[in-house]
This record gives structure tokens, sequence and C-alpha cells, in this order.
């Protein structure tokens, strides 16, 4: 980071007319950019206009233009060496005048993604001569299949990259060379282990398929600190000692950096205890019932805390104040009837009933009788699991219309789109990712997942969550310089450890190491159609603070519930 | 003593050879030594096999030599389990109180499997009942832990916390000099699981070579005929089964202790038959076959799932069946049984040889 | 109690005796004809379901997708039978435990082949109100199609040549072969039918349940508990099995929520193999001597 320091102390920083703020970001496109010129002179027309101080982020072409695309090509035939090295702009600078100085500040290039022609962006490292023969990987064209050229981090003053611009350098546009640090150093190991066959795989598969999404992104990108990724999974198949043992062996045996472990609580209570014997970070990406306040562990899925204060209040105005819950029979269930519960009578509403559901069960004749009985306004159903999801089915086959909430169907179980419509109509959930969000960094996010795995059934929130906690790892590592827990964890106690995920930023909170999510509030409709609400910027994981869980300043590794809070 | 330790080698046991000994006493010296030179992992790797392994010598016990295929070894390794996470909880870490827990746990164990057993043996619960009555037995409790989630569901300082398990269960540990202690983990474990194993192994031997084991494998062939012989064949089914269930109990004290973790779902269907897998490939008539093929299911398990991830169970589903069909005694058990017919299958082909033509001769020349 | 409640109280213990009897049916005959308890059972419901569906999906009407359903279980069971039952029916311990790595390799097989969820059917027919509380028509037609299960298997078992056979071989089937009667034949074919049956039930159930590999182990509980309880002889044992222990867990679900009403059923199993082991069978069979 050298060059960073030398241009803030420099005279082009400290002396511009800009005085040293950053304008606006101006963008030239190839479509914009219309004709490409190949000489610099009176004889093309401006084609933006900039300011000083502004930024422009120029998409360039190589220096034949792209004519070579394969070894067969040849130059004779297919160039006009004449027209060369296209150019972009010209572009004009307000206030220039004759006798000034210029300053460009070039912030980053990068090659194309995905590659076109050009340069492979993994390949790229040390200037050679014999840069004229680019290298490139498979698919993409190439002049020259025998030498490799590789990309490197390379600081103004100190390159000799002579990658062509081809670009009108007049603008004071920045292209930073961020790319690959030289390949000599070991990779970061990342420890997966996600059930990728038994009970839940349905679900957690695209915890995996986010994972490997983020991992292949961030090599391709460079790395995290120039070190690529290794990704080692095994699959535990919702087998309680199998997340024992493979935890033991990916920290022991592989000795991975860091570790994403888990869907259930109680596969994440079995890694747990082996985790914190071990100086491991480990990232939970579920949604679940909240509490753990413990120092090697972020939690980077949904709390009760951000789900049910938003849902619960929005339900309670629309559809009445009479709320019915029924829930599965174990701590996740049980902990969410009682947020329920709080909420509801917080608010002035009544609970007029509440049913637990042992796992397991698939037949909910009595269950749907007594919700009859009781009248509600509205449901909250908090039933878990393939066989507890039959209520779905079985409800409305015996006439029992009403809406229903939950935090855990549609965006977590997609129930609307293995259930025949209109099975799920009237259900409502406040989650931090649904796969329909309406909103261009979500789509576009959502096309690179399908581009890459076009038979995924549904992007849920534990692969959104699993995606985007290999970014805030990232993003941890860089901050702190290293990937050792402590310093990590110092990073994470600044309270700046924020990423900007495909759901919106998220944050992760120095007290609770939970994360600060963006919140959506959906419904589906008759047709199974999936309609965005409402949403909320920034709810924050407070309850553990709340209740006195700071780990910043202490590490009990334990995890509290409502009815188990830590002795004051 | 000197009788005691004869039955050793018995004829319900393999191995009674010098050359078994020897062997087996090579072994012992080179698991004792392994930590040496081993890394981490591995040791820690193989003190987890161990701890599965007296469970499947105690279902050795009471399917391979009483004849009765219990489902209930994984209910009385949860219990046990269970109830050393209770007791540990509360009594705490120290004073070796967890070394305490343990014996509670496995006296708790051996308690409940002794109401069970009498319940079904002396109910003349035979067959396949007493597998449905395990495993029904074993569905219950873990239904019913899987829903002590509330508060309300603990035990003096431990709840019982449900679906999740219980957690922040102590480790084993003993009290030292210098108010220091050995909590058993890694290396310290490994050698407490080799011990116990030993000493496991070793009083099976002589518990079912003695007259008790004789009268067992005699009920095991045929029990009305042990009946009519005199025998009450109630009193030792039933301690064939507390035996056994109580060894699973050290199974599940062990495992939770190594994992300070424990959960319904250990005892739920696929974990239950997870022991007759072990026990059915090595051979569960006899115990050196099934300490052996124990190891080595688990080992291959764990292989193919580190290999082939969602095929293991296929693989292992495969494996049981085949087993099952064409070498239902086990694969080590037969190569045992049948050892002198297999390393010595040249010799015996040119005898049968020489015989055929010997009659053939014979009956040429008459 | 009021007349609704009344009513609903008898609609919960219909739905609860259908379920049992369709669960249990498949695996009653099996173990009655031979002995043999197939753990696999569940994955045969579980196959009926899938077949169901799938068909359903590809255009067959829906009962006749679940008819194909049970045939194609039942073709399956036949072919398990001929290659692998068969060699087990002087151990039947050994039994349990190959129907066991049957039941692992299918599980897994089909949740590799299929992944672990399939878009689901829709139960049909709607609902019908009575007093304030509807009711699911379906969940009544399935009332109906138990009884009539038990109605065919009666015909089935006590008026054709197949059934008398099947009688004679369950008593005493060394007699029986040399009599003449073909018992391997006799035993495929029942074990077939057991599987037929354990789809039927998967094909009926499907329609109101999520689709799953594992469907089948929401069931097998109550399958197990059912013939365990009702005994070896499926006519005279099933149906008054399944009556009490509906009536017990829909007492227990009512009153004390699901939890007691799934228990109640494990312990009663209990009770009713150390009281009665021979189930109702041996009771009903001991009273009327």
């Amino acid at each position: 980071m050298g060059y960073n320091r030398w241009v803030s102390q420099s005279i082009m920083k400290r002396r511009r007319s800009a005085a040293g703020k950053t304008g606006k970001t101006h963008t030239l496109t190839e479509e914009q950019q219309t004709e490409f010129y190949f000489t610099i002179g009176p004889y093309s027309k401006p084609l933006l206009s900039v300011n000083p101080g502004d930024r422009i982020v120029v998409d360039t072409r190589d220096a034949l233009s792209g004519r070579i695309k394969t070894e067969a090509d040849k130059p004779s035939e297919k160039t006009r060496l004449l027209f060369a090295h296209p150019q972009n702009g010209p572009i004009i600078i307000e206030g220039a005048a004759p006798d000034d100085a210029l300053a460009v500040h070039i912030e980053e290039m990068l090659p194309p993604y995905p590659p076109s022609f050009g340069i492979d962006r993994n390949k790229i490292c040390h200037p050679t001569p014999e840069r004229d023969h680019i290298v490139l990987d498979r698919g993409s064209a190439l002049l020259a299949q025998r030498l490799l050229i590789r990309f490197c981090h390379v600081a103004i003053g100190r390159s000799k990259m002579t990658i062509r611009l081809c670009a009108l350098l007049t603008g004071i546009a920045a292209f930073a060379l961020s790319a690959a640090q030289a390949a000599d150093k070991p990779p970061l190991k990342i420890g997966l282990l996600e059930d990728q066959s038994g009970e839940i795989a349905l679900f957690t598969l695209p915890k995996v398929h986010g994972t490997q999404l983020a991992v292949e992104e961030i090599n391709k990108a460079g790395g995290i600190m120039g070190r690529q990724l290794e990704l080692i999974a095994y699959d535990p198949q919702f087998d309680n000692s199998k997340f024992q043992e493979f935890t033991r062996r990916l920290l022991d045996k592989d000795k991975v950096d860091v570790l994403f472990a888990g869907a259930t609580s109680a596969s994440r209570e079995a890694v747990r205890p082996i985790v914190d014997n071990s100086d491991v970070l480990y990232f939970y990406t579920n949604q679940y019932e909240g509490g753990v306040c413990d120092g090697n562990m972020i939690g980077t899925g949904g709390l009760p805390e951000q789900q049910f204060s938003t849902l619960i209040p929005w339900m309670m105005e629309k559809y009445g104040k009479k709320v019915y819950i029924i829930a599965a029979d174990y701590n996740f269930g049980q902990i969410s009837a009682e947020w329920t519960r709080k909420l509801v009578v917080e608010k002035g509403g009544e609970i007029v009933g509440q049913e637990l559901i042992p796992l397991g069960v698939s037949q909910f004749g009595q269950t749907i009788q007594n919700i009859q009985k009781a009248k509600p306004d509205w449901l909250m159903s908090l039933v878990v699991g393939n066989s507890q999801s039959s209520f779905y089915e079985q409800a409305p086959a015996a006439g029992l219309k009403i809406p229903m909430g939950s935090s855990i169907t549609i965006g977590l179980g997609f129930e609307h789109k293995r259930f025949k419509p209109p099975a799920m109509e009237n259900m409502h959930v406040a989650m931090n990712w649904f796969e329909e969000l309406d909103d261009p960094k979500a789509k576009e996010f959502v096309a690179r997942w399908r581009a890459k795995f076009p038979n995924e059934t549904y992007i849920n929130d534990m692969g959104q969550n699993a995606y985007a906690a290999v970014y805030l790892y990232k993003k941890l590592v860089e901050m702190a310089g290293s990937t050792k827990l402590g310093d990590i964890r110092k990073q994470i106690a600044t309270g700046k450890a924020c990423i900007d995920a495909p759901e919106g930023q998220v944050c992760i909170d120095p007290k609770s190491q939970h994360v600060a999510h963006r919140m959506w509030q959906i419904s589906v409709d008759a047709a199974h159609n999936v309609k965005t609400e409402r949403s909320w910027d920034r709810i924050e994981p407070y309850w553990l603070g709340q209740i006195g869980c700071d780990l910043t300043k202490d590490d009990p590794k334990e995890q509290y519930t409502p009815s188990s809070l830590p002795k004051k | 003593m000197r009788a005691f330790l004869s039955l050793l080698n018995g004829p319900q046991t393999f191995g009674s050879s010098r050359g078994f000994w020897a062997t087996a006493i090579a072994v012992f010296l080179v698991a004792l030594l392994f930590p040496l030179v081993g890394d981490g992992y591995t040791v820690g790797n193989l003190a987890y096999f161990g701890v599965w392994v007296f469970m499947a010598l105690g279902l050795s016990l009471i399917w391979g030599y009483g004849g009765m295929l219990s489902f209930g070894q994984t209910a009385f390794f949860g219990l046990a389990g269970y109830s050393y996470g209770v007791i540990a909880i509360n009594l705490g870490a120290n004073y070796g109180y967890p070394v305490l827990a343990l014996f509670c746990a496995l006296v708790i164990a051996a308690v409940l499997a002794l109401v069970l057993g009498y319940f079904m043996i002396y109910g003349r619960i035979t067959g396949v009942f007493v597998g449905i009555v395990t495993l029904s037995v074993t569905l219950t409790f873990a239904t019913f832990l899987n829903q002590t989630a509330g508060p309300e569901w603990r035990i003096g300082r431990a709840r019982l916390n449900g679906y999740n398990g219980m957690t922040r269960i102590p480790s084993l540990s003993i009290p030292w000099f210098d108010g220091d202690k050995i909590t058993f983990r890694g290396p310290a474990l490994y050698y407490l699981v080799l011990v116990l194993l030993v000493l496991c192994y070793l009083g099976l031997r002589i518990m079912v070579n003695s007259r008790f084991g004789n009268v067992l494998v005699a009920i095991r062939e045929n029990p009305e005929r042990a009946e009519l012989l005199g025998y009450d064949i109630r009193r030792y089914q039933l301690v064939a089964f507390v035996v056994g269930s109580t060894l699973a109990g050290l199974s599940g004290v062990l495992y939770t202790a190594w994992g300070q973790f424990i959960v319904p779902a250990a005892m739920a269907l696929p974990a239950a038959a997870m022991p007759i897998i072990w026990v059915a490939v090595g051979g569960r008539k006899d115990l050196t076959a099934t300490l052996i093929g124990t190891l080595f299911v688990l080992w291959l398990f764990q292989t193919l799932i580190v290999i082939s991830q969602q095929y293991a169970l296929i693989v292992i589903g495969a494996l049981l069946l085949v087993t099952i069909l064409v070498m239902p005694g086990g694969y080590i058990v037969w190569v045992v049984e049948n050892r002198d017919a297999i390393f010595n299958w040249r010799r015996h082909r040119a005898e049968r040889l020489a015989e055929s033509r010997a009659v053939a001769s014979d009956g040429a020349s008459e | 109690m009021q007349p609704t409640e009344i009513v609903a109280f008898v609609y919960q213990i219909s739905d609860v005796f259908a379920f049992l009897v369709l669960a249990a049916a498949g695996l009653a005959i099996i173990f009655g004809m031979m002995g043999i308890i197939n753990m696999a059972h569940g994955e045969f419901i579980a196959m009926g379901g899938y077949v169901t569906t799938y068909s359903y999906h590809a255009g067959a009407p829906l009962a006749l997708a679940m008819l194909i359903g049970a045939v194609a279980c039942g073709l399956f069971g036949v072919f398990l039978e001929r290659t692998i039952v068969r060699r087990f029916y002087h151990r039947p311990i050994d039994s349990l435990v190959a129907t066991w790595g049957i039941s692992l390799i299918m599980t897994q097989g089909a949740l590799l082949l299929l992944g672990s969820g399939a878009p689901g059917v829709g139960t049909p027919f709607g609902s019908v109100s009575f007093g304030g509380a509807s009711f699911s028509v379906y969940r009544l037609v399935l009332v109906v199609v138990a009884v009539a299960v038990l109605v065919g298997l009666y015909l089935l078992f006590m008026k054709t040549r197949f059934g008398r056979h099947a009688r004679a071989t369950m008593q005493n089937a060394a007699m029986a072969r040399a009599l003449g009667v073909p018992v391997n034949k006799i035993y495929s074919i029942t074990f077939g039918l057991g599987a037929a049956l354990a789809g039927l039930a998967g094909g009926l159930y499907a329609p109101t349940m999520t689709l799953s590999p594992m469907m089948g182990t929401s069931f097998v509980i109550e399958a197990f508990v059912t013939v365990v309880a009702g005994g070896a002889d499926i006519l005279i044992g099933t149906p008054p099995a399944a009556v009490a222990l509906a009536i017990i867990k829909a007492t227990a679900t009512a009153f004390y929520g699901q939890v007691y009403g799934v228990m109640s059923l494990l312990v009663a199993v209990c009770l009713v193999v150390r009281l009665m082991p021979d189930g109702f069978t041996g009771w009903l069979i001991r009273r009327r001597s």
C-alpha cells in the first residue's frame, strides 16, 4: 500500500484545483464511445466533459481491437496496422487551459470479466519482455498459447507494466492495479461443513453453492490479500457426531483458517465446543433463535429481534390483535413462540392459543380444528421440517384460510416453489433475503448465481448468507491485515466491519458479533407470487447487547435465551 | 487367579494360540507408543473411534452371544450421556467429580437396563419383538428428550435443552498433584480409551469363556433345550442384557465427555442402526471379530464420506445387505472359521484330486 | 359435549384410524405371512408417494396415478422378495437387518437421484363445514378407502383361492407345500401385495404432505405400533387394534397436545407387548375358544 501514501503526499494531491475532493463519477462505456480513434489531434469531437476532481470509469479495448481471436488468426490478414491502439475519449476538462499541468491518478485497472478477449484475470502477474504475446486461458482469444504473463499488484512508479490502456489519458480518471499478488503466497483454507445429502440437504445445498460462488469470484478478483482461497468441504449428512468428527478434521488435519459450518442449532452447538478450543474463526450463517455470545463465532443469519419486531406490528395492524401460534416443539420453535408472545402482548394483542408440535409429526387434523375453534385474526406458524410443513397443505384443504406469519417460510423453506398454489396464500414473512427482492443489486446477484447454478430450485436466505459471509471474512482479513482471530476481533470491535451484500449493507455488531441486517417483508398471493411490502434499512441485533453480552469486554462462550439470561 | 486368567482362552472366542496373543501384545504396544509418533489429529481420531467400540462389544454380547437383537444400545448410550452431563454440570469439573459422574452414569444405565430387561425378558418377549420393543423405547426417549427445550426442563443446574442438546459439559478430568488436574483430551483421552478398551475386552473374554458364557451360547442356539436342561434362561439373558447395555452407556459417557455435548438425535433411528452394521460386518459371534470389524467400518465410513460424500451411506447400506446375505456371521468370523480351508486350499485341492484318482483307479480295476 | 364437538371428535378418531390402517396394512400382511418385519416399509411408502406424484404431473388423473404408484411398488416388492428377502425366512432377525440395509440404500438413492424435495400434488376435493369447524373432504374419503382396503383384504383372503392358499401357508407352510400349494409363489405375491399397500398409502397421503425421500418415516412408527398391537392376523387383529390406538391417540392429542399423542402410541406398544404379546389376534382367539 506504499504508493497510496506517496500519492496522498504528492503535489498532485495537495495542490490540485479540485482541492482534494473527489467529484462525480462518470462512465465512458463502449456504447457512449461509439467510434474509436487511433490518433490524438483535433480531428475528433469531445465525448465527455468533466470537472477537476472527477472520476471516470472507462471501458477500454485491447490494442488490436479484438480482431485476433485465435492462434490461427494472422495479424497481416486481420488487422490494419495503422489502425491499432484504439483510444477512448476525448474527454474535456472544464477550466483547463494551456500551461496547466494535468494530474491523472489511476485508481484501478481491471481486466474484463467474464473474459471476452484480452487478458484473463487469473493469469497476469509479471511484466515480461514478451508482453505483446498476450496470454490467455481457454475460451478466450489469444495471440500465443505458450506464454504466461502474470498480472501483478503494482504501484505506479514501480511499474514496468505496459499493458496498453489505449485510453486517452487526459481524464482525471483513476485506474489502479489491483490484481493478484505474485503466486508465491500460500492459499487461504476455507473449511465448509454443510449437508450435501440427508434430510435437509434441499435447504443447505444453496449454502454450499453460495460459498463456492463467492470463493470463485474472490479468486478471480485476486483472492484475499493476494492469497487464493482453497475450499475444503465435507458432507456431515445431518449427523451431529459427523459434524464433530469433521470439524476436528478441518481444524487439526486440514488446518483451515476459517470455518463455515452448520445449519441447525444442534449442529452449531456440536461444533462450537471444538472450535472454542482452537483459535479459528467460525461463521454460523443461519437464522436461528439467537443468544450465542461467543468470541470465536460470528452469526450472520437473521435473529428473532430482527424478524419478529418488524413483522408482528405490521400483522397486528393489518389483520388484528388475536393471534394463534403453532410452533415446532424444540428450542427454535419454543423461543420463537416466546418472542411472538412477548411482542404481541406488548402491542396490546392477545394470544388465543398456542400449540407445540413434535418434530416429525405430519398429520394436523386436531391442530386445524383447534385453530378454527379459537378464531384468531391471524396465525404465527413456526413449523419446521418436511413433515411439519405438511400443515400448509392440510390447512387450506380443510378450509382453514387465515393470514399467516412466519420467520422461516418462503425465504428459507421456499414452500411457494414446492407446494401447489394456493397453499401458501396470505403468508407474510420478514427476513433479510428473498430471491424475488425488487432491488437491482439483488437481481444482479441472482443472475450471477443462476448463471453458475442453473438448476437451483431457490436461492434461500442461508444461501445468500453463506455467500455474503465469505465476503465478510474477506473484509475482516483485509481490515486486520491478518487472519489471526485476535486481530480480526479487534477490527470487529471498531464496529466498522461492513460489506455490501446482495441483501443490502450488513455490519457486524461489536457486542454480540452478530450482524445488523437490511430486513425485507414480503407477502405471498394465491398464485404463489412474492410481493415486497416493506424494507427496513438497518435492524441491529440488539437483544444480546441488551441482556449483557459484550464480547469487546469478555467472552463467556454461552448461549442465552429469554428464560436463561446471564447471571448479573 | 490362575483359573480366572485361563478363561481368557476358551471355546467362545477366537484366538487362543501363542501366536494370537503375541500379535495382540504387539498391537497393544504399537497402540501405546503411537501418540509419540503420530500427529495430533490421528491420535484424536483413533480415540474417537475407540469410544464407539464399547457399544459394539456390548451388542456383540447381547446379540452375538445371547441371540437377542437389541436396538436399545443407542438408548443407553444417550441416557448415560445425559446422566453424565447432568451430574457433571451440577457438580463441576474439579475434585475428580467428572469421574464420579462417569460411575454414576454407568450405574444409572445399568439400573435402567435391569428394569427394561426384566420387563422384556421376564415377560417372555423373544425374537423380533425384542428388537421392536427396544426400538420403541429408544424412539420414546428420543422423542421425549426432543421436546425438553423449555426452561422448566432442568435437573439442578443442567438444562436438558431439547433438540439442540446439552452443551458445556465438562470433560473427564482427575485431580493430580499440585492442585492441578489432568483433563482427558487428546493423548490423555487416547490412553484412557485404550486402557478401558483392553480391560473391557479381556473382561468380556473371561466372561464368555466361563460357565456363564457357555450357558449363554447354549441359550442362543436353542432356548428351549437350555431350559429343559434346567437353566433359568431369563437370568442369563438378563445379565447379558445389562452388561451389554452398560457397555453402551460407557460409550455414551466417553462420547459426551469427548465432545462436551449430547443430543437426542444420538438416539434416533439412523444412529440406532449403526452398531448393528459395525457388529454385523466383523462378526457378532466373536469379540475380537467385533472389535476389528467395528474399527474397520468406522474408518471406512469416515473415508467414504471424505471421498464421496453422498454415496457413503449407500455404500454402507449395500455393505450391510451383502454382508447379511453372503456372510451373515461376519467376514472376520468366516475367515477365521475357514482359515484352514483358505490357507491350505492348494493342499486340500491336491488331496481331493488324489482321492478322486484313487477312487477312479479302484473303480477301473474292478 | 355438544354435538359439533362430538362430530369433530369422531372425525379425528376416524382420521387417525384411516392413517393407522393404511400405514400398517402392508407391514401387517408381510409380518403375518412371513414373520418378517420389513424395515424398508417407510421407503415403500415414499416410493408410492413419488411415483404417484410424478405420474400425476405427467398427466394421469389422480386416482390412476395412485394405482400406478401401488402397482409399481408391488412389482418392486416382488423383485426384492425374489432376489433378497426369500433367503431370510429361516432367520427373522437377520431379515430385519437385511431390510434395514435395503431401506438405507433406497433412502440415500432416492435422495441422490431425486433430490430431497419435489413439487407436490395438492389436496383434492376442498372442504365441508359443520358447525363452525370445517373438514377436508379428502380426509373423509381416506377413511372410506381405509375401510375399503380392509373389506377388500377380507374378501381376498376369505373368498378367493389365493386367499385360501395364503391362509394355509400362514398356518403351516410345510404342510401347505406338501399339499401342493406353491408356497414360494405365495410368498412373492404376498410381499408384493404388502409393498403395493405401502405404496398405496404413500400415494393416498402424498397430496396432503410434503414430498421427500424421508416422508415414510412419519408413517413407520404408527405402522409398527399397529402391527404389534394387532398381532399376526391382519383380518382379526388389525382393525380392532387400529380402532383402539386411534381412540388413544386422538384423545391424547385432543386433550394434551401432539407430544402426548405421539408418546401415547410408543408407550402403548410397550404395554401391549408385555400384556398381550400376541396382540389383539391372540387375545381375540383366546376369547373365542
